[in-house]
Parts: structure tokens; sequence; C-alpha cells
């Protein structure tokens, strides 16, 4: 059941996120500054319960698939990069808390059910095994969202009592066990707050351990019987897609905001109105075109992930592969729309006081994380299509 | 890469923009926090001469081709693109004084060839004619290198005594007869300086009025028999190719940063030990490259007919100059697509405060949306010359 205080269903959770734009967009500029979303905005998000989009339902969540994670950083993105950025990580973090041992979910959401967890997948923690769990040192950058969580989940190499290397594995730690360094200076994205997390031996106990080779074939600790399909989907597919909802947003952010304003001349040109212009119709044709794709592509990625998580299956390396190359062709189409679309607006865009310029900075930064870059994708896929095995020998993250 | 040998002295300012440019790269960063350029830049740029390339030999500047012109600029903005960008802009400035009456080219140069003037040529204006010239009322913004002038070139539209439009012209004006505003607050280029002059009814005389119908015909008040060939270059097309340079430059220093750290930089989540022995990379740098040539034979090919033409004393043609709007904004556009795409090669670490390569995406971002080489403009000019024949003068007279 989702928690009586929230909008019942996604499409009013999304209605109520549309409302909140005005003060999103308001609150934008100040969050670059603090290079931190303003707590007005994340109260507003919370309050209606934007990071509980992933949440499994006995804590009150919406137990949203990757298709709600998606519309919900769309939504966000149309007002704001950054405070999409907080939302979407937060959410797929969550997501991430869910797959765990229930025991650790507890510990989580047992008492705080607003509580957010951030995520960093690098596998940078090393461990040594004692009794009942791990002891892990370590240091991890780019926590987005880390102003806000309570619990992060931090990747790291588990080894045996001897120490030889294991396996790969997510570790749920508590902030109040982890040091925080504040070191996100990057030119977008700025409030996203992609700081950086130290672990000094702490103790991690086993049920706050999720291996990595079990999860990436779709074998996660806290499953059972009653597990609910949305926590049975894809592993990387989930962590991979989810990363465009933001994105989405942002292309749909910059195309709205240049036809708003297409009554402006063109620049040593006759034309008194952009929009007069048949070149300028035709830039804003193709730049919605590519936006249109990329909602496509999305639908079909998150269809191709979410409906395997429904009939109980697990989408086949094919597949996934596939997944990872959608997400580098949708992220080249946002990137390639706004580039268009900002040209055709103008010089005008990049004004300090103009949004554009920073929805152009954030989406320009989201674009280069190292999961959606398109190389990998396509280099997988291709090889996936030619029928060759060793994409493995690329990345295991598939 | 230059099918033309160097004048003399041109290689002389190369060399010490060379030797001026680890200075520039120390600089920028403060120099984009203070937003405009620190006097030890301009200081060693004027020292290497670079400030007196465009200015008439007359008055002891090198006279330099438009293919040098670029030469100039793209090697200061290698170190920095705001600085390229001045460059570029200050050496138009200095150069389309040479197309004034000579009386206004002694005056701008009477404190010798090291005198910058910035160039803006939107009629954000009006002008009423007086006695003996005309009054002058507007605001212009946008004047890069402003912050290290000492003369404007601004666009005016002229209206006879019974004020009626004339024609639209640039005019030259002292700083000292304008209002200065600190607006330029922008995500690039921050550090050109890029504000706001305003005029308030001062007077401009007529040797320093430059009408731009007989202008883009090819005639010119300062230019008669007697001056250099470089000063009959084709109006637009010229000052269109002094905007180039700087992008060559800042693409040069992009592919550069991204391939010296390809040996040696990892790609994240994957078992890429370097980039460089990563496949998909070595496309896109191979694609990016191949990008930044093109833009460079384009904006070399313009350059020599420009150069050419002027020397040959014809004046280009409405087919030339509509296919050089149409190349000129191709240069523009191949540069930001290859930064773009080796910002993405390079990964997410180009954008951290601390990398230089942000702070030259966002200056060449900024750079391609100036409204002269914007790829509409330039592809609708020749797309409707080859399509029907007919000059785009619906779209502008500016070709």
């Amino acid at each position: 059941m989702v928690d009586s205080n929230l909008p019942p269903d996604m499409p009013s959770l999304l209605k109520g996120i549309a409302e909140l734009r005005p003060l999103l967009e308001r609150n934008a500029p100040q969050g670059e500054t603090d290079r931190r979303v303003a707590q007005e905005s994340i109260d507003a998000l919370e309050a209606i319960g934007a990071f509980r989009v992933t949440q499994p339902a006995k804590y009150g969540g919406y137990q949203g698939n990757s298709r709600a994670q998606i519309d919900v950083g769309a939504a966000v993105g149309r007002a704001d990069g950054g405070t999409a950025w907080v939302v979407a990580l937060t959410n797929i973090a969550n997501w991430l808390t869910s797959l765990y041992d229930a025991q650790a979910q507890d510990d989580v959401w047992g008492q705080d059910p607003n509580a957010k967890v951030s995520v960093v997948l690098a596998t940078n923690g090393r461990t040594t095994r004692v009794d009942g769990g791990y002891r892990v040192s370590g240091e991890w950058s780019y926590n987005s969202a880390s102003w806000h969580t309570s619990w992060a989940i931090l990747g790291a190499e588990l080894v045996d009592e001897d120490g030889n290397f294991v396996d790969t594995a997510q570790l749920l730690i508590p902030r109040s066990e982890l040091e925080f360094k504040e070191t996100w200076y990057v030119a977008g994205m700025r409030s996203s707050g992609s700081n950086t997390l130290n672990a000094n031996d702490v103790f991690v106990p086993d049920h706050r351990v999720m291996p990595g080779q079990p999860a990436l074939l779709g074998h996660y600790p806290g499953a059972n019987d009653d597990t609910p399909s949305v926590y049975r989907a894809g592993w990387i597919p989930v962590l991979n897609i989810i990363l465009v909802g933001p994105q989405l947003g942002i292309g749909r952010a910059v195309l709205d905001r240049v036809i708003a304003k297409a009554d402006k001349g063109i620049a040593y040109t006759n034309f008194a109105h952009q929009s007069d212009s048949v070149a300028f119709q035709l830039d804003i044709a193709k730049a919605a075109l590519l936006l249109d794709a990329a909602d496509a592509f999305a639908f079909r990625a998150t269809e191709e992930i979410d409906r395997p998580a429904e009939l109980g299956t697990y989408p086949d390396y094919l597949t996934r592969a596939r997944n990872r190359a959608y997400v580098g062709w949708i992220v080249e189409h946002v990137s390639r729309a706004i580039e268009m679309l900002l040209t055709a607006h103008g010089s005008g865009s990049f004004a300090e006081v103009n949004p554009l310029q920073r929805l152009w900075r954030d989406q320009a930064v989201a674009a280069r994380h190292a999961f959606v870059l398109p190389a990998l994708g396509y280099e997988l896929y291709g090889k996936a299509l030619l029928g060759r095995e060793d994409g493995d020998t690329v990345t295991p993250l598939v | 890469m230059s099918r033309h040998a160097l004048a003399p002295g041109i290689a002389e300012v190369l060399d010490g923009i060379e030797e001026a440019s680890p200075l520039i790269r120390q600089r920028a960063a403060e120099n984009e926090i203070n937003r405009h350029l620190d006097e030890g830049t301009i200081g060693a740029l004027q020292a290497a001469g670079v400030f007196r390339i465009g200015v008439p030999r007359r008055f002891g500047g090198f006279g330099a081709t438009t293919r040098e012109q670029i030469d100039i600029a793209r090697a200061v903005a290698r170190a920095d693109g705001s600085a390229g960008w001045v460059t570029g802009l200050l050496n138009s400035g200095a150069y389309a004084v040479g197309w004034f009456l000579l009386e206004a080219q002694q005056e701008v140069f009477a404190n010798g060839p090291d005198t910058r003037v910035s160039i803006m040529l939107a009629p954000s204006s009006m002008a009423a004619e007086v006695a003996g010239g005309y009054r002058l009322s507007g605001e212009w913004r946008y004047n890069s290198g402003s912050w290290h002038s000492t003369w404007a070139i601004l666009g005016a539209p002229l209206h006879d005594d019974a004020g009626r439009f004339e024609d639209n012209a640039i005019v030259l004006v002292p700083r000292q007869d304008l209002e200065y505003k600190d607006t330029w607050h922008v995500a690039g280029l921050k550090s050109t300086a890029s504000n706001t002059y305003t005029a308030h009814d001062i007077f401009v005389p007529e040797h320093r009025v430059l009408r731009i119908t007989p202008a883009l015909q090819g005639a010119y008040p300062g230019v008669d028999k007697h001056s250099a060939d470089v000063h009959r270059a084709a109006f637009i097309p010229e000052l269109e190719a002094q905007l180039l340079g700087a992008h060559l430059g800042m693409g040069d220093t992009v592919l550069d940063l991204v391939r010296d750290a390809a040996p040696t930089k990892s790609i994240a989540y994957t078992t890429y030990m370097c980039q460089a022995d990563s496949v998909p990379f070595q496309l896109e740098l191979a694609r990016a490259a191949l990008l930044l040539e093109a833009a460079e034979l384009f904006a070399y090919r313009t350059a020599d007919e420009i150069d050419d033409a002027a020397s040959s004393g014809t004046y280009l043609d409405y087919a030339a100059r509509a296919r050089q709007r149409g190349q000129q904004s191709q240069v523009v556009s191949n540069v930001r697509t290859a930064v773009d795409s080796l910002m993405t090669a390079h990964g997410s670490a180009g954008f951290a405060e601390s990398s230089v390569l942000q702070r030259f995406w966002r200056d060449q971002a900024i750079a391609a949306r100036h409204g002269l080489t914007l790829p509409d403009t330039g592809l609708e000019v020749y797309g409707k010359w080859l399509a029907t024949g007919q000059e785009g003068n619906s779209v502008t007279p500016l070709v």
C-alpha cells in the first residue's frame, strides 16, 4: 500500500511533480550556486513521495518499475537537471536497496520510510572477511544526492578468509559510518552533490552484502516467492536505463523554452521572428523528432525490462546488450536535439540568466556518465549481434 | 599546412605566441573569473605583435592576409579560447579601419599600430544627419575585446536630415565618447568581456562613416588604387573568416588533450586499461580529427579565395560569396561536432572544473552561436542561390 499521505498512484504523483515545476525552476539557480538542491525543493518532492517510486509497498512506497522511474526522472527534469538527477539516483538506489535481504531493507526503512540511499557501483572497496561480515575500506567519488541520503550502496571486492578474491559486491552502509568529502566541482549538474564518501575499516554484516556475479544473472539476496516482480528485473538494464530519465525531461524543457521564445528575431538576418524562418522550422521539427525517437527507444527499453520481470523470466544476453546500446542511442539523440535547439535559439541561450545554458550543461555532464557512454553500448550490442561471446572481455556489466 | 609562404614577420609573431602560451594558459582560469583578459596576457600578445596583424603597413602593421589572420587567432586560441576570440575580433576591428577614409585611419593609428578596435555590426542605434556627419544614439551588446580597446566600430542605420532611412553603416567612435556597461555574464567565452557600449547623441564626422551597401559590392571609402591588396577583400566573407581561426585553435587543443590522455586513461566500468586500446575510441578520435581537418580545409579554402580575388583586383561574385557563407558556417559546425564528440570520448573527467577541457568546450560552444556564422543562415543563403539562382536578400543582405 502506498503511504496514505501520498498521491495514490503514479499518474497522480506525476501530476504532483508537474505542479511543483515552478518552485523547482525557481530554486534551480540557487541549487547551482550552493552545489546542492535547495532544501525547499527536496522537502516539496519528499512530501509527494517523489523519492519513494521504487520503495516496496510494505514500507509505503510505489513499488514502481523502470518505466515509473523514467517517468519521474523526466517529469522533474522538465524543471531542473540537478534536481532530477538527485531524484532519479535516489530512486535507483532505493530499488537496489529493495533487492537486499529483508533485514537490510528494515535497517534502512524500518524507522524512517523517507530514508534515502545513494549508490556508486565502482568496486573501489577493499575488504577483509571477518565473523558475520566484512570490514571495508575505500573511497568512492560521484555519490549523487549525497546531501540528502542517510545510507550508501558502495562497490567492493570481496575476499575469503585467506584474502583471495571471491566476487565483486555492493555493500549497504549507513552514512554515519562514512566520511564525507566535498569534491563535486563540475561544469554541470552542479546541484547533484555527487561528492565523495570514505570508509575506514567499516564493518558490514552479511545481510547488507549483495554479491555481483549472481546479481548480473538476476539472483538477488532478498528474493523469495513473495517478492514483487519489479525486484526481479534485470540488474544492469534497470541501473542503466533509468539514467536517461532526467535527460529526456531536460530535452523537453529545452524544446519547450525554444518554442516559447520563437517570436524573437534572428541576428544578422531580415527575419523579425525565428518562427518565420523555414530553416528554423526544420530545426524545431528535427529536434522534436530526435526527442520523440529518444522517448520511443526508452519505451521499448523499459518494455524489454519490465515485461520479463512480470513474466518471471530473465532477459537473455542479446537483449541486455541491446538495452545498453539503447541507452547510448537515446543519450545521443537528446544531446543532438539540445545542441540543435541552442543553435536555432542563438547566442542568447548562453546568458547566465537563461535557464537554457544550465539545462545544456546539466545534460552534457549527464551524457558523459560512464554508464551511458554510447561507444561501449554499441560495442557490446555489435559483438552480441555477431554471435560473439567476448562481450565480457570489455565489461561484465551487461 | 599553409600553401603560401608566410609573409615577413608573421612567423615571428607565431613564435611569439608560442612563447606567450604558457602564460596565457596559466592565466585562463583566473581571467574567466574576472571576465576579462589580464594585462599580462594582453601585454604578451601585444609584445608578440598580435594586435598589428590586420593594421595597414603604412601605419606599421603587417597588413596580413585573411589566411594569416586565421593562423594568428588559431595559434592564440590553442592556449585559450577567449584570448583567441579577442585576438580574432580585435584584428577584425583593426583591419576594418583600413576600409575607412584615410583621415579616419590616421586618427585611429595616431598612437601606433597596437591600437585596439572592437567591432560590432548590429545597427542597434539611430544616426541622424547633421552638418559634417551624424548624431548617434544607441546601445550595442557583445563588443568582444572592448575591455582593452580605445576605439569601437559600431553598426548604425543612417537617416538623412529629413529623417528618411538612407543606408546601414558602420561607424568609428573613440571609446571616450561611449558609456561602458559590464553586461557579459555568459556560460562561456567569459574573459572576452563582450560588454555593452551606449552612445547618447554623440557626433560622428562623415569620414568615420562606412556605408554598407557599397561595401557589400567592394567599394570602400578608404580603398583606392594606392591601397594594399588585402583591403580589397570581400566585406562579409572577410569579416566572417576572421571569426574562424579561434574555432580551429580550440579544436586543435581539444583533440590534442584527448589524444594525449588516451594512452594512460582507463575507461570506467570496462576492462579497457587505456582508451587508446579501444576500437570505439579510435573511431571517435578519427571522426573528430577528420571533422577538424575538413573545417580547416574549408577555412583556408575560403581565406585563399578571398585573398586571391583581392590580390587580382576582382571582387568575389554573389555565387562565390554565398558559397563562402555556407562553407564558413560549416567550419563552425564541424568544430562544434568534433569538440562535443571528443568530450564524450574522453569521458566525464573532462567536465571537472579543474579540467581545461570543459572551458574549451564551453568557449567553443558560445563562439559557435555567433550570429554571423549560424549554419541556418549560411545554408539558406547558399541553398537559395543553388536552387533558384537568386540572391538571398530576403534572408539577409550580408553576403
